[in-house]
């Protein structure tokens, strides 16, 4: 029997996709208010640049890309309205500070894709417990994806339920107290299965670790692809 | 049947934290390698008995497992003893990766990453015919593989004990057949809440019958199973 990571032949070792995501957290946190946009701009570039050749489904990820632009457009634009009204400093300069804010979210969303979403969970999470990233933060991601897995698959199934009793349209108020009752239902439902998950976890002698095998191998390809994209954020930096 | 008595049970009660009575006066003894299934409708106590026995609720009276009482200060050992596969094995597999999850009982026990674990985890998977599943993510099984990850989960730990809570609910019946020939083989104490009467039929070598909390019937399973206005009296 094989035991393998389940690594694409271009995928990343996540532990490299790691150290390369938290290295552009720490450039877009660490470059100066004032430096060009063209920086930003240009390690976005570079990210996308990269998720072609390191993230297999690039078209997947691009669509992500695409649905959390629609989410921070409102937010910018509330931003930049929140800011012209209230700053007294120029609207150019307020341009400039929202242009920054926004094209350095999107330099974090576009790392997480590239780096952390096109990897399996099970990979990341043992790169983490490699890494040794306190147990408890491993737990906590463990169990809310867990969670969000079967509460996303009950929610489905609720309100696949509610639709198939529909008969007619109902009034918009009628609609919003049957979410609501399904939104209770699946929350007392959430308390019941965490309480059936936590017992399941005892009975297997549970102690507040998680053992994680994964025979994962640094490739040539990981070293280079960490040395020069750390060289390339320096240089970006630098210039 | 062999005369260890492995469990014994001495007027276990149980009540919900809403004030329900789910078991009564329960008293029942089980012994070395004795297949016993747990009948009875819903709402009779079935699976709350198997919590009881692995020692994740408390109730009231005595439970003994391999002489030693169920108590917290006695529950590593009862938990080293007794392996539970739960009825929704998506409450159960909380690791990421089939295969962590099926070392995770005898890693936990060890304290450290088991290289033993990963050869014993194999082998298992292979006598379940879920080897092609070792690299695979929990989250995308389907539900048959997901009850033999489950149970691969708990017989890696070897377990004196096997409590299984409707092993069959949800199966097809290839899959069923497949199941209830693969415990049939397994040679140890059995303890299993079912609805099922082919399974209690053909795994069981002896029924309690619990309805509403109490025990009605405690038999061979052939004459319970025989005893037709018995089952529909309660329930089955």
């Amino acid at each position: 029997m094989k035991i393998s990571a389940g690594r694409a032949s271009l995928r990343l070792d996540p532990r490299t996709g790691l150290l390369c995501f938290l290295a552009v957290l720490a450039f877009v946190v660490a470059l100066p208010a004032e430096a060009p946009l063209w920086k930003n701009a240009g390690l976005l570039f570079l990210l996308l640049a990269a998720g072609l050749g390191f993230a297999p489904q690039l078209r997947k990820l691009l669509n992500w890309l695409k649905k959390m632009v629609l989410i921070l457009i409102p937010f910018i634009v509330f931003l930049l309205v929140v800011t012209l009204l209230l700053s007294k400093e120029p609207a150019k300069k307020v341009f400039f500070y929202i242009a920054q804010v926004g094209l350095r979210s999107l330099v974090v969303v576009a790392a997480d894709l590239v780096f952390i979403l096109s990897q399996r969970t099970e990979d990341l999470l043992a790169a983490m417990s490699q890494a040794k990233v306190p147990a408890v933060v491993i737990q906590l991601l463990n169990s809310g994806l867990r969670y969000s897995h079967i509460f996303t698959r009950e929610a489905v199934s609720s309100f696949r339920a509610k639709l198939a009793r529909d008969k007619c349209r109902q009034p918009f108020l009628k609609r919003l107290k049957i979410t609501d009752l399904i939104i209770e239902k699946i929350f007392w439902r959430a308390i019941d299965r965490s309480q059936r998950i936590y017992a399941a976890m005892l009975s297997r002698g549970y102690d507040g670790n998680l053992y994680f095998h994964r025979p994962f191998r640094l490739r040539v390809l990981d070293v280079v692809a960490l040395t020069s994209f750390l060289a390339l954020l320096l240089a970006l930096a630098w210039i | 049947m062999p005369g260890t008595e492995i469990i014994e049970v001495n007027n276990l009660s149980y009540r919900f934290p809403d004030g329900t009575l789910a078991l009564r006066q329960v008293s029942l003894v089980v012994r070395e390698k004795e297949r016993v299934a747990i009948m009875g409708p819903n709402g009779a106590g079935k699976s709350t008995l198997l919590l009881l026995l692995d020692g994740l609720l408390v109730g009231e009276g005595q439970i003994k497992i391999l002489g030693t009482e169920v108590r917290r200060r006695n529950l590593k050992f009862i938990r080293s003893k007794v392996g539970l596969v739960f009825q929704n094995p998506d409450d159960q597999l909380f690791m990421p990766s089939v295969l962590d999850d099926v070392i995770y009982g005898l890693c936990a026990r060890k304290k450290s990453l088991d290289p033993e674990a990963i050869k014993k985890a194999e082998a298992i998977l292979r006598q379940l015919k879920a080897e092609t599943l070792v690299n695979r993510s929990t989250m995308s099984l389907s539900l048959g593989e997901k009850k033999k990850v489950a149970l691969a989960g708990v017989l890696i730990m070897e377990p004196d004990v096997l409590l299984l809570d409707e092993p069959t609910s949800g199966l097809d019946p290839a899959a069923r057949r497949w199941l209830i020939s693969y415990l049939s083989g397994l040679n140890r104490t059995m303890i299993f809440a079912t609805h099922n009467l082919e399974l209690a039929g053909r795994l069981a070598h002896r029924i309690i019958l619990l309805n509403a909390g109490r025990v009605v019937a405690d038999g061979p399973a052939a004459e319970i199973l025989n005893n037709e206005k018995l089952l529909l009296d309660n329930g089955l």
